[in-house]
Parts: C-alpha cells; sequence; structure tokens
C-alpha cells in the first residue's frame, strides 16, 4: 500500500490432536493434576478470521491495528462438576463450543532514549458446554476485555538501559454464590439421608474480579570488568550484562484469585503475590 | 526525561491510590449479571417401593444465604408448611404427607398409607408460606429382577444377571453379611442383560441376602451430581424439583435371600 503500510487478511481453520486433558482447572489444590484422554474424540478445531493493517505513524513510531473472530466449533473441557447417567461416557470430559472476538492496536518503535511498545487489546471470549446452564453462552473464565500493556526501555547511558513492564488488565470473570443449600445423599439399604452443605450458583461467571494491575522494572548494564566479564571472557563470549528486575512493585494493590466468606467480617479477596521479589543475573553474549 | 519521570510518577501514584493492606478485604468483584438469592424450600424426596407402607419420605429445609449458614443459629431451618401432597398420576389418589406431632421429625414426612407400585408416575407438591410451591414428578422404576433365580454362591464370589428396564437409571447392589453390607454400583449400558461378576473377601463368610436397587433418573442424577468446595467457581446443583431445591425420586427394592 500507498506509504510503506500494508493490510493483511487471512482465513484458516486450525485443527489441534490433543490427546489428553489435564484436571488442573478443577482442582483447588494446584498441585494436582489429572489426565483425561481424548482418544476416540474428534480433535479441537476452529475457523479464524483475521484482519489487519500496520506501517510508519510517525518519525519512528510504527503501528499495527488487527481484528479477529475465532469461530471455535469443537472444544473440550475436563470437569468433576458433571453428572454421569446411563448410556453416557465418562463425565470428566466434556465436549462444547465457543467463539471469541477482539481488536489490538499496537504502537512500537523509538523516541529519542525511549524505546518499546504500547499495546492495547479488546476481547470477548465465550464458551457454551452442554451440562452449563442447560447449554447457554456464558463469558470464557479466562475473559478480560481490557488490556493495556507497555515495555519501555530508557537508554540511561550507552551502557546502562532502564526498562519497564506494565501491564493493566480487567479482571477475570468468576461465579458469585447465591448461598449455600444442603446437598443430601440417598442410602437405599438403610432408607436414610445425609447432607452437605454445598454453594448455590444459578449463574455462571456473573461477577468480574477487580482490573489487575502488574509493574516490574528492570535494570541491565554492561559489564566491562568484574565477575560476571571475567567469566563471558573464560567462556569465549562477545558481551556479559547484569540483569536485575523487581517485580510486582504494585504489590500493595491485591489482585484476588479467590474470595472466601469469613463470619463478622464478610468476604476477603485472597491473592497469591504478597511481596515484591527482586532478582539479579548475568547475561552472556555469544 | 522529564516526559518520562512524569508518567512514571503518575503511574506510582495510580498504584497507590489502589492500595489495601493485608487486614483489609481488598477490592470487590462488579456485577456482569444481577444474580439474588432466590429462597426457596430445598428437599430430599424418596418414594419407595419395597412392597411396605410408609418407607417412603420427604425431607424438607430451606435454602440460606452464606451469611445465614455462618451464623450461630440458623431461624427456621425447617421452615413450616401448609401441605406436602404426593399424588398417584395413575389413580389420582393423594396422599398428604405429614410430620411428627413432637419436634423430632427433623423436617422428615411421611404417609403411613402410601405404598407405591413400580412403573407409576408421581407428582409431589409442597407450600410452605413465603415460598414458592415446589413441584416435581417421578416415575417408579421397575422392580430389579434377575434372570436366573436362585443365585449361586462360591468361596469369595456371586454372579448373577440383571433384567434391565429402562425405567431403572442406576442399580446399587447390597450383599448382606451378618455383621457387614457390601455395595456395588451399576451404570446400565443399552444392553437388556447386565452381567455382574462380584468378588468379595471370602472371610466375611457366606452372604444371606442380595438386594438389588433400580433408581430413578432423578435419584441418579442429582446423586451423580457432585457437590464442591471450591469457591467462586459454578457448578451444576442437580436439582430435578421446579420452584426450589433438591431432588424428588424414586427408588424399587428387591431381596433376594440366598
Amino acid at each position: 500500500m500507498p506509504g510503506g503500510h500494508q493490510f493483511k487478511a487471512a482465513y484458516g481453520k486450525y485443527f489441534q490432536y490433543l490427546t489428553t486433558m489435564d484436571s488442573k482447572g478443577d482442582e483447588f489444590v494446584q498441585f494436582l493434576d489429572y489426565y483425561q484422554s481424548l482418544e476416540e474424540r474428534a480433535p479441537l478445531n476452529s475457523i479464524h478470521h483475521i484482519l489487519g493493517l500496520s506501517g510508519p505513524l510517525f518519525g519512528d513510531i510504527q503501528y499495527e491495528v488487527s481484528a479477529y473472530y475465532k469461530d471455535l466449533k469443537q472444544l473440550y473441557r475436563a470437569t468433576y462438576s458433571n453428572t454421569v447417567v446411563a448410556g453416557q461416557r465418562s463425565a470428566l470430559i466434556e465436549g462444547g463450543s465457543g467463539e471469541s472476538y477482539g481488536f489490538e492496536i499496537l504502537l512500537k518503535g523509538e523516541f529519542g532514549r525511549l524505546s518499546g511498545w504500547l499495546g492495547y487489546n479488546y476481547s470477548k471470549g465465550f464458551r457454551r458446554y452442554p451440562s452449563i446452564l442447560d447449554g447457554r453462552r456464558s463469558l470464557f473464565d479466562a475473559d478480560q476485555p481490557h488490556n493495556i500493556k507497555s515495555i519501555l526501555m530508557f537508554k540511561l547511558t550507552p551502557d546502562i538501559v532502564a526498562s519497564s513492564t506494565l501491564q493493566l488488565t480487567s479482571g477475570v470473570p468468576r461465579t458469585w454464590e447465591t448461598g449455600m443449600r444442603m446437598h443430601a445423599s440417598y442410602d437405599p439399604l438403610t432408607n436414610t439421608m445425609g447432607a452437605f452443605a454445598t454453594y448455590i450458583t444459578p449463574e455462571r461467571n456473573n461477577v468480574r474480579y477487580p482490573a489487575r494491575m502488574a509493574w516490574d522494572i528492570g535494570w541491565k548494564k554492561k559489564m566491562r570488568s568484574g565477575f560476571g566479564f571475567n567469566l563471558a571472557e573464560y567462556l569465549g563470549g562477545v558481551d556479559a550484562y547484569m540483569t536485575m528486575t523487581v517485580r510486582n512493585l504494585l504489590f500493595l494493590h491485591r489482585n484476588p484469585v479467590y474470595y472466601f466468606y469469613i463470619p463478622d467480617y464478610g468476604y476477603y479477596g485472597m491473592s497469591m503475590e504478597w511481596l515484591p521479589s527482586i532478582s539479579f543475573g548475568y547475561s552472556l553474549q555469544f | 526525561m522529564k516526559f518520562t519521570l512524569s508518567v512514571l510518577i503518575l503511574i506510582a501514584m495510580f498504584g497507590l491510590t489502589a492500595c489495601d493492606l493485608p487486614h483489609q478485604p481488598g477490592p470487590m468483584p462488579t456485577e456482569i449479571v444481577e444474580t439474588d438469592f432466590e429462597p426457596g424450600l430445598n428437599i430430599m424426596g424418596v418414594l419407595r417401593a419395597d412392597d411396605q407402607s410408609g418407607s417412603s419420605f420427604v425431607n424438607i429445609n430451606r435454602a440460606l444465604t452464606t451469611e445465614e449458614i455462618y451464623s450461630e443459629t440458623i431461624d427456621d431451618f425447617s421452615p413450616e408448611v401448609d401441605h406436602v401432597k404426593v399424588s398417584s398420576q395413575g389413580t389420582g389418589f393423594e396422599y398428604l404427607f405429614q410430620a411428627p406431632e413432637d419436634t423430632s421429625g427433623w423436617g422428615y414426612y411421611r404417609d403411613s398409607t402410601l405404598n407405591v407400585l413400580p412403573g407409576e408416575m408421581y407428582d409431589l407438591e409442597i407450600q410452605a408460606p413465603g415460598y414458592p410451591t415446589l413441584t416435581g414428578s417421578t416415575q417408579i422404576p421397575h422392580q430389579p429382577q434377575l434372570v436366573s433365580d436362585p443365585v449361586s454362591v462360591v468361596a469369595g464370589n456371586i454372579s448373577f444377571q440383571i433384567q434391565h428396564n429402562t425405567t431403572a437409571y442406576e442399580y446399587k447392589l447390597y450383599l448382606l453379611f451378618s455383621e457387614i453390607a457390601l455395595e456395588k454400583v451399576v451404570k446400565p449400558s443399552t444392553e437388556a442383560i447386565i452381567d455382574v461378576d462380584w468378588s468379595f473377601d471370602g472371610d466375611l463368610g457366606s452372604p444371606f441376602v442380595l438386594m438389588l436397587t433400580a433408581l430413578d433418573e432423578n435419584l441418579t442424577r442429582y446423586g451423580n451430581s457432585p457437590i464442591s468446595f471450591l469457591p467462586n467457581t459454578y457448578h451444576q446443583d442437580g436439582t430435578t424439583v421446579e420452584g426450589g431445591y433438591g431432588c424428588f425420586g424414586s427408588v424399587a427394592i428387591k431381596m433376594y435371600p440366598l
């Protein structure tokens, strides 16, 4: 196209021949994983439609804009929360379908001593499974419509580069319980019943968790002496860099992964990342 | 440089405004779909075809809010009801289930005259002040039958065949010994005859009764619907009734002395 712009259009059918599916999404203890076979089942398949435009914007800044629509014809999920009755195969694997669409805007390039990229994408994802809401469409567990991500590098000196990685995303959708009830079990031998408290969930993914924020900063310095430099020289390397990364700078902003009800307190958002972490390392270039 | 510094300061300020200290509850989710707590009766009703009157029951309590279930006392957990009515679609007879007059009922309602018939359809209706009318229906499974009777038992093993009837969605089998009972669950396929080969510890001695129970679709679906302790996660509740929660199902029993 004139002015160095490029237009792209793509259409494709994709098949994924997975052999097993793990149960991680259904495990409370995330160290556990059970694998179910997908043998003799149709492969995962989807139809993708993609349009894209890219080119120079101004100076050394370039842009990319793309939009997509994916018709997810065949999906599977591993689940324990399914009922099996006579004549049905294992309830641990369930077939379904879905769709997703969205667009992305990306700016990348250099502006003085600053370089990197800044992107925004909007996306929506839906799923349908027979055992969920009688096959009605519901939001995909990883549906996060808004996502802003930037990776910026600032050249402080010819040998030192500071970097920042910032990600702001919508929270994931989750199912908020409306109450609890006793789920009974019947024993035909004794003609008695037992009961267990369980949640009432008339809708799926009916709330959206708070927006997630993550900010990491880094420091990269080209070595001219010292241990890293000597190591690179000894190993025949060309250059040695010392890297330092401070992760989870916004640790005081909570990104909850679960909410628990605490009597006389209310709901408490449980996060997994409590403190920032600092890491150092050498990067050798050969 | 000034521009970069300004951006970084703005981002830092933005981050600090969203601070949550560990003792604070943190940010709360926002609603996507309006989903309110629906008050309703929660029941377990079983019509039992075992040639005995009064063995069928309906246990009634109610759904609770999350706050209620963690409170020290739950008021009115088994609420007062206007009536618990079971009616036969075949004969039109109606049976009004009653709770014991004392407070020892624990939410159980029974009718001492009802002896349900295998293969018949029954309806349930429960009315309670302040709650939606709860309804349900079930078809009593046909009594499970062995293809050949009597059954021979050899040391530590019993083999037999069940004549499958499509009104049964699951079979629960019991071997009764003098001090213990063993259970086996059989999920029927499309075959008309179900082969059962059951091994057990020979030290238990010889079983004296083989008890076959056939569950209807409601009891099977509800019974196989697992409960979940995973918070903030959707799961089916397996409810088989309208206007409330729980299950109204049936079971047919057949005993074979060995």
